[in-house]
């Protein structure tokens, strides 16, 4: 009885959040202090089935640990048949992806493509 | 949870004064002119891990800086600057000023900024000045340029293109350590051309992830003219933390090499790459091309022999004709690969930890001997054995302080190291030649020790420089070479340490000595004092021979502060004293604060400890050989000097069991040079003691250094021998 009655439920919820597309948006600062952070937000998105979308156009500053977060997000994401969408990626974000060989992994996109 | 870099603060300022004093250390010995480069590098070294560092924790002022000195040092090392004698001092400046930086900001204090912009500005003035190096540095013989050096026979070592391969895994807490591998390739990037391949097979799956530890590793191509030493800078800073190799291979950068050198992706030393891994290439860097194709032949064989000219010993790099020869078989066999793992051979501990270890050994002591008294009383057939183990329990406690002691143990040079610099300035500020001469720096001290007898040593060194060695024209006037010595050594000397400041200059004025103790009353005109009796008047307060105070030595408050010193750390100073050939002040120490070997005597119902190693001889006076002397109590024969006997029970009023002098024992023991007799009960019998200080807790008792805790519970007071002569005088002058 219960399982029947669940289902609907879970399928509605489902179906809601898979409609709506979530926008994460990165802070200026996303240093070592801000890792954590950062990953208890995305840790939280990992498994959603709705679309992701990352805007790291106002990123001032990020370093190892954070671009590393990121690459987990999207390639787990990505494993799962849920790619992430970048809207936007300021230069600090493209060019420590480049620098740490991490530009492919992240599919961020092009610069031509950021800047469309 | 955010991560909270404050924890590592305590680590970088350690790490960066240590750091400061070798680079000091390395500029002292920077020849003028000529300077070796591996000292160039060490202090370029030096600069770049603390502006690392200081930029990771955000002290801006201090990354500026050390910035402005890196493109310095850069400058010197590239050969593009000479090291002229203004730029040794401006950088012995520069040392000071980021000491006086990291002091502020570990003080959280403002750092002066004026003189930080002051000798900022200069830094800048001599980069910007570099363009006229006749002008700055006429006399410095240049170091052959860059274009020269491929031609020359003595080309500097490492000159020319070369590619290197880079193999950088991260340890897990990398990132906690404060190191960042963006900043560092990101470094990389700046020194020729790279290309990145990254490793990420380590990395677990989101949910798994710990967001602060580093799971990423990398492999690094860097082509261009690059040093090995410059590549290991940019990973300076994360040694111990990281798995590094760096190889050369024969460089990609001439046309001849591209076509027939080229290793292709597969040949990284990784082999297959994973599914997790990419490659990434500078592009804009990779689009320059190479400049002289038709060359090719001669390029590669000018390579070699580039490389052969730069195959110095002191080099790690493998020599490239070898590496030609063997195409891509050489660099795996023949290059050297530098681990930053296990090349720590030490760990950084807190003080307080080790102190509580060494409590806790007190502590266990203290059981120790609670259990020997209590084996003593002991009857029956277990009693021997356990005796035998208490025995063995005694001798495994001594080895377990023992190195718990060593622990404690650093080597003096931690305090000799800042004698050079010292010398340095002040032979240069009293226009005097000085060379200073170290030896027994090994020698290890107690920590607590340590810190201590710097202050007393700077003293004794300047006044040998201000006071004791005579201007080059005087030297040479009275036969002596124009260049003065200041000796300082350190030795071991019968469970103490032995610290000596030898001077060879005109030795300590007896006449002016006695002079102005007479004109201060403080020999009256008509005694006559042995030498060491009028050498022993420089340590009273206040006193000064010099004709002019100087900022040097001070106004004569000197000499008995430093006695002060030594004695609060249980120590004595002597002084020796030859005209015309030198003095000779010698500090002894005890190994350690914390433990002492002590001799117990009981007068009355309580029992004292006197330190072991003040104890001359014990023994039992007859009636009759003892003088009463009007001013100075009794006294006895001792090997023909009269020594002052002190009653024990009359200077602690304690009612004794024995009150006539040949029913009782003397324990002849020497303090400040001086000897006296105390007169006790009896002997107890000898153990070692763990200190432990009264002045928490009870106000300073003159004789008395503190107490410590029996094997039957009780306490004994251990005694402090220079205090009791000075209480002892003081009783009898009244």
């Amino acid at each position: 009885m219960s399982r029947s009655r669940r289902a609907p439920v879970a399928t509605k919820k489902r179906r809601t959040s898979a409609s709506r597309a979530q926008t994460f948006v990165l802070g200026a600062e996303c240093t070592l202090a801000d890792a954590r952070k950062l990953y208890t937000r995305l840790k939280k998105l990992v498994t959603s089935r709705a679309p992701v979308r990352i805007d790291a156009g106002k990123v001032r500053r990020i370093d190892t640990a954070n671009v590393q977060i990121l690459t987990a997000f999207v390639r787990d994401r990505r494993a799962a048949g849920r790619p992430v969408e970048w809207l936007a990626a300021a230069a600090p974000v493209t060019d420590a992806a480049r620098l740490l060989g991490l530009e492919a992994m992240l599919e961020l996109p092009t610069a031509q493509e950021a800047r469309s | 949870m955010a991560l909270d870099l404050t924890q590592f603060h305590a680590a970088f300022f350690d790490e960066s004064f240590e750091a400061l004093d070798s680079m000091e250390a390395a500029l002292l010995q920077l020849d003028i002119g000529a300077p070796d480069p591996e000292l160039i590098n060490t202090i370029f070294r030096v600069a770049h891990s603390i502006k690392g560092g200081s930029a990771t924790f955000g002290f801006t002022e201090i990354a500026s800086f050390t910035h402005s000195l890196e493109t310095l040092l850069d400058e010197l090392r590239g050969g593009r600057m000479q090291v002229t004698q203004p730029i040794s001092d401006l950088l012995l400046k520069s040392v000071d000023v980021m000491r006086a930086m990291l002091r502020a900001v570990q003080a959280k204090q403002p750092i002066d900024m004026q003189r930080v912009a002051d000798v900022q500005f200069d830094i800048e003035l001599a980069i910007a000045q570099k363009g006229a190096p006749e002008v700055a540095a006429p006399a410095a013989p240049a170091a052959p340029p860059q274009a020269e050096s491929a031609a020359g026979a003595a080309a500097p070592a490492s000159r020319g293109p070369r590619q290197w391969q880079i193999r950088f895994r991260p340890f897990r807490e990398l990132f906690a350590r404060g190191n960042d591998p963006l900043r560092m390739l990101s470094e990389l990037e700046t020194l020729g051309r790279m290309s990145v391949r990254v490793d990420a097979s380590a990395l677990p799956s989101f949910a798994a992830l710990d967001p602060e530890g580093c799971y990423l590793a990398w492999d690094i191509e860097l082509e261009g003219d690059i040093e090995e030493q410059a590549i290991h800078d940019v990973f300076d800073w994360a040694e111990g933390d990281c798995e590094l190799e760096i190889r050369c291979v024969p460089s990609r950068e001439t046309p001849a090499a591209e076509s027939t050198v080229e290793q292709p992706a597969g040949q990284h030393e990784d082999g297959a790459e994973t599914a997790e891994s990419s490659e990434v290439t500078n592009g804009a860097a990779a689009s320059e091309g190479s400049p002289v194709s038709e060359h090719a032949v001669d390029a590669l064989l000018s390579a070699s022999d580039q490389d052969k000219a730069s195959a110095a010993p002191a080099e790690r790099a493998p020599p490239a004709a070898a590496a030609a020869e063997h195409a891509e078989h050489a660099p795996k066999a023949d290059t050297p690969t530098i681990s930053a793992v296990g090349d720590s051979g030490s760990i950084r501990v807190a003080v307080e930890k080790i102190d509580e270890l060494m409590n806790t050994v007190g502590e266990l002591v203290i059981t120790q001997a609670m259990l020997s008294q209590l084996g003593r009383s002991l009857e029956g057939p277990m009693a021997e054995r356990f005796r035998a183990g208490l025995a063995q329990l005694e001798r495994n406690m001594r080895e377990l302080q023992d190195s718990v002691m060593r622990v404690r143990m650093l080597p003096i040079s931690f305090v000799f190291s800042r004698f050079p610099r010292m010398v340095r300035d002040l032979a240069q500020k009293l226009g005097k030649q000085v060379e200073l001469r170290v030896t027994g720096e090994h020698t290890e001290l107690d920590k607590t020790v340590l810190e201590k007898i710097g202050d007393p040593l700077v003293h004794l060194v300047r006044n040998s420089i201000d006071h004791g060695l005579e201007k080059p024209e005087v030297r040479v006037a009275a036969g002596k070479p124009p260049v003065g010595t200041v000796h300082l050594d350190a030795c071991h000397r019968g469970g103490c340490i032995a610290v000596e400041v030898r001077d060879d200059g005109a030795g300590l004025d007896k006449e002016r000595i006695l002079a102005k103790a007479r004109s201060r009353g403080l020999v009256g005109p008509n005694d006559v004092l042995t030498d060491e009796q009028i050498y022993e008047l420089i340590f009273l307060p206040g006193f000064s021979t010099a004709e002019q105070a100087t900022d040097v030595s001070g106004r004569g408050v000197g000499m008995d502060v430093v006695r002060r010193n030594v004695k609060e750390l249980g120590g004595t100073i002597d002084v020796r004293s030859e005209p015309g050939k030198g003095a000779c002040f010698t500090i002894t120490l005890p190994l350690t604060l914390a433990i002492v070997d002590g001799q117990t005597v009981s007068v009355g119902s309580e029992t004292y400890i006197v330190p072991l190693v003040s104890i001359i001889e014990s023994l039992q006076v007859k009636p009759g050989s003892v003088n009463s002397v009007a001013g100075c109590g009794e006294v006895f024969s001792f090997r023909g000097e009269y020594v002052p006997i002190i009653r024990l029970y009359e200077l602690f009023g304690v009612e004794p069991r024995a009150r006539e002098l040949h029913e009782g024992l003397i324990v002849i023991v020497e303090g400040e040079g001086r000897r006296v007799g105390l007169f006790v009960d009896d002997l107890l019998g000898q153990q070692q003691v763990v200190i432990k200080s009264l002045d928490a807790n009870f106000g300073r008792v003159e004789g008395i250094s503190g107490a410590t805790i029996l094997g039957d519970g009780s306490v004994a007071l251990i005694l402090d021998l220079p205090g009791i002569i000075r209480r002892a005088a003081t009783r009898a002058a009244a």
